[in-house]
């Protein structure tokens, strides 16, 4: 096998941007209003087990992908089968992002143009950006990046002048329950979707410093996106917010300085397309050595074109609309993701930590007859 | 390998011929039509709206190039129907990205604006920071067609008119984003600056005149530009604007005194006791003197207070009776009593927000004013005539 490796700091922009990618387009918090910057942060909190689970399972077999592990520890069959439960999780997150991506571009900016377009081109740069590996994807996570998080930060200052800052008022006026269950929401969406990029991390140069980046990405993410959320409210008040499809897009679109600097919403859609390429890229990136891994093909490289294409076609019939696509996103998709954002990975951990063990007590007892 | 290059170079060609050259489709200018604002009627049979869209066009005259102002008329079901059976007049589409003016019909705004509002906040093009005005009595029809005295365009002149209340402080600025916001939160009913015409010098001529009350996103009153000030005074929407103080338009005896406004700021305090609510209108607003019609010694301790307190008094006296009238008359909170109750005190709204109507109409209100001096412009004392 080829050796691939980025630095901690190339995986943590990648981290990032996998994070807001979708999420800061999305908003979320259909229910809680102005307490969705709470959902937000217990949506952290709630998914920091989860990173140490993943980071857990990485760090205990250096330089192998989950791919590996899990066929290491559960053998061939069994192991093939769970790995064709994650290839899949891969492949459909990826085609969901593209779907959101082209569902976007195509209500804000050009509704008379087929989605298809946008599908196949973010898809061929996707594929590009894969078959060269992925140590151009973390040098192109670092080299977006500064410019994703100065395009956030300008947009939130210009905003300001239009904020009311009473519409944060009153806080918990619904309770608890459902600020949790956002949370809920946010959680899965995107906060455990990390669970992709166990398959794709195992290229971090410091092998130790995993959960390092988990944490810092997940972190400055989680900053981003509270920030935006409380953008949005303070500029569109807390019942607006929740009538539109992308009021991150709507919020900065209200934008006008002195008849002077207005009218540039399209800069959030620059932020959304640079995320969700990343986000596309990695997920396309995991179904790819998936596949490689099941069907034991040594360079995964060949298959990208396929899983690409086969990509652009799922998203292209996966939903007739886009009102399926939001009811999906916010409803459905946390239920969906829990087998694969919990119940897989705490099983293969258990699983790898129960091997080690054995394969340590073997070693304890192989020299013991030689004695 | 020479040939493979060729190749490959050949297929790059016809491949970025497809995908540089930008979109899907092109747009010509010269085949859109760009709005600069629109009004929304009822139809004669009050059964569709009827749209009057200002369009602004380009005329060369020898090497400059003019905007005309050009008033189109259509009828539909729908707003947007309306909006689409323009091509029938123009022949061309409409371009709206542009638009920020929509003038409401006295008639549509008493049967509710909501289900136009849901266009501008839907449509891509239409952009949700537009100007909302109402016409009062009349249609909206006729106002962008009078001759402007600034501007050429109406949309571009009753914009300014509501962008410049900023140093009058007479009518509200509501954009249309806003305006949704409110119709959904609880506690706090929509105003819109109101619009109409009045003859002037053989004319007639739109001019600003106060706001439209609203119950819901039903129109059902007017208040005039001076209950508008002192309204905007107890919502914190004052800017800066003058008070005049001791006006006697039928004696003629000219002692009255203009004060400019420089900074005002209000709050709205809920204060519960006894099972009781009330509510505590702030306000707090630095002056100068701006005009002083007699001749008054304003630069001693005793006759600055006296200033000072008889703005007071007025800004008071005409702020509660705003409110009396909004409480009895209207009885809507388009003052955000409701709202202010909401945020500081969340349990008793949740108490009372079911019968807020009624609460509201009863609701005891204190107003206090705190007025500051700060100087007297250039003039240290005021034009004394001889003998």
């Amino acid at each position: 096998m080829d050796k691939e490796v980025i630095s901690t700091k190339q995986a943590i922009f990648t981290f990032i941007l996998f994070n807001i990618g979708s999420f800061i387009i999305f908003g979320s918090g259909s229910d809680v209003k102005q307490d969705v910057w709470i959902s937000i942060l217990l949506g952290l909190i709630m998914s920091l087990p989860m990173l140490f689970i993943y980071s857990r399972i990485l760090m205990l077999y250096p330089g192998k992908d989950l791919y590996d592990i899990i066929l290491y520890v559960f053998g061939k069959i069994l192991g093939r089968f769970i790995c064709l439960v994650f290839l899949w999780y891969s492949f459909h997150l990826g085609t969901l992002v593209i779907r959101n991506f082209s569902g976007f571009v195509n209500v804000v900016s050009f509704p008379e143009t087929p989605p298809f377009i946008f599908i196949i081109l973010i898809t061929l740069l996707a594929i590009w950006i894969v078959k060269a590996g992925i140590e151009v994807l973390g040098r192109w996570s670092a080299f977006i990046f500064p410019i994703t998080i100065s395009i956030i930060t300008l947009t939130i200052m210009l905003s300001m002048s239009n904020a009311h800052f009473l519409n944060l008022k009153p806080l918990l006026y619904n309770g608890l329950k459902p600020v949790f269950k956002t949370a809920f929401s946010i959680y899965s969406f995107p906060f455990a979707e990390s669970v992709i990029l166990t398959m794709v991390f195992n290229t971090v140069k410091e092998h130790k410093k995993i959960f390092k980046v988990f944490l810092v990405g997940n972190s400055i993410g989680c900053l981003t996106m509270t920030v935006s959320a409380l953008r949005n409210i303070l500029v569109l008040g807390p019942e607006l917010t929740t009538n539109f499809f992308f009021p991150s897009y709507i919020a900065v679109r209200t934008v006008n300085i002195g008849d002077f600097v207005q009218r540039f919403e399209i800069v959030v859609a620059i932020v959304f397309i640079f995320g969700g390429f990343i986000k596309i890229s990695v997920c396309l990136l995991a179904a790819t050595k998936g596949l490689a891994k099941l069907f034991s093909v040594s360079d995964y490289r060949q298959l990208t074109v396929p899983v690409g294409f086969l990509m652009v076609n799922f998203a292209n019939i996966i939903y007739e609309s886009d009102m399926e696509m939001f009811y999906w996103a916010t409803k459905i998709y946390q239920f969906y993701a829990i087998p694969f954002q919990l119940v897989f990975p705490v099983i293969i951990l258990i699983a790898a930590k129960i091997k080690q063990k054995a394969e340590e007590g073997k070693q304890g007892q192989e020299p013991q007859p030689a004695q | 390998m020479n040939r493979r290059k060729t190749a490959i170079l050949l297929l790059l060609t016809f491949l970025c011929s497809f995908t540089l050259c930008g979109c899907w489709n092109y747009r010509d200018i010269e085949k859109y039509a760009i709005v600069s604002g629109f009004a929304i009627d009822k139809s004669e049979d009050g059964k569709r709206y009827f749209l009057t869209i200002e369009l602004i066009d380009f005329e060369t005259s020898g090497k400059e190039a003019k905007q005309v102002p050009k008033h189109v008329h259509s009828e539909g079901t729908t707003v947007f129907d309306a909006v689409r059976n323009i091509i029938n007049e123009t022949g061309r589409r409409l371009y709206w990205g542009h638009a920020n003016l929509l003038i409401i019909g006295e008639d549509m705004a008493k049967e509710g604006i909501a289900r136009i509002l849901d266009f501008v906040l839907r449509d891509a093009e239409m952009r949700e920071e537009m100007y909302v005005l109402v016409c009062a009595d009349g249609s909206a029809k006729e106002l962008f067609e009078h001759k402007m005295l600034i501007s050429l365009s109406g949309a571009d002149t009753f914009v300014n008119m509501i962008k410049n209340q900023k140093s009058l402080g007479k009518a509200p600025a509501s954009q249309a984003y806003k305006i949704v916001d409110k119709l959904e939160e609880d506690g706090e009913c929509i105003i819109l600056p109101t619009i109409h015409e009045v003859e002037s010098d053989g004319k007639e001529v739109a001019i600003l005149v106060g706001t439209a009350v609203f119950k819901s996103d039903r129109l059902i009153g007017f208040l005039s530009p001076d209950e508008t000030k002192y309204l905007l005074f107890a919502k914190n929407e004052f800017k800066t604007g003058l008070i005049t103080l001791n006006e006697q338009p039928e004696s003629n005896s000219a002692n009255t005194m203009t004060l400019e406004v420089y900074t005002s700021h209000s709050k709205i305090k809920p204060i519960y006791s006894k099972n009781k609510l009330r509510m505590n209108v702030e306000i707090k607003t630095e002056v100068a003197i701006g005009e002083v019609e007699t001749h008054i010694d304003y630069m001693s301790k005793k006759q600055l207070d006296k200033i000072e307190r008889d703005a007071e008094q007025k800004v008071r006296e005409y702020t509660t009776n705003v409110i009396k009238k909004i409480q009895n008359e209207y009885d809507t909170d388009i003052l955000g009593f409701g709202k202010m109750l909401k945020a500081d005190m969340p349990g008793v709204w949740r108490r009372s927000s079911r019968d807020w109507d009624e609460i509201f109409k009863s609701l005891e209100v204190n107003v206090k004013v705190d007025i500051t001096l700060r100087n007297s412009a250039l003039v240290s004392k005021a034009i004394k005539k001889k003998g």
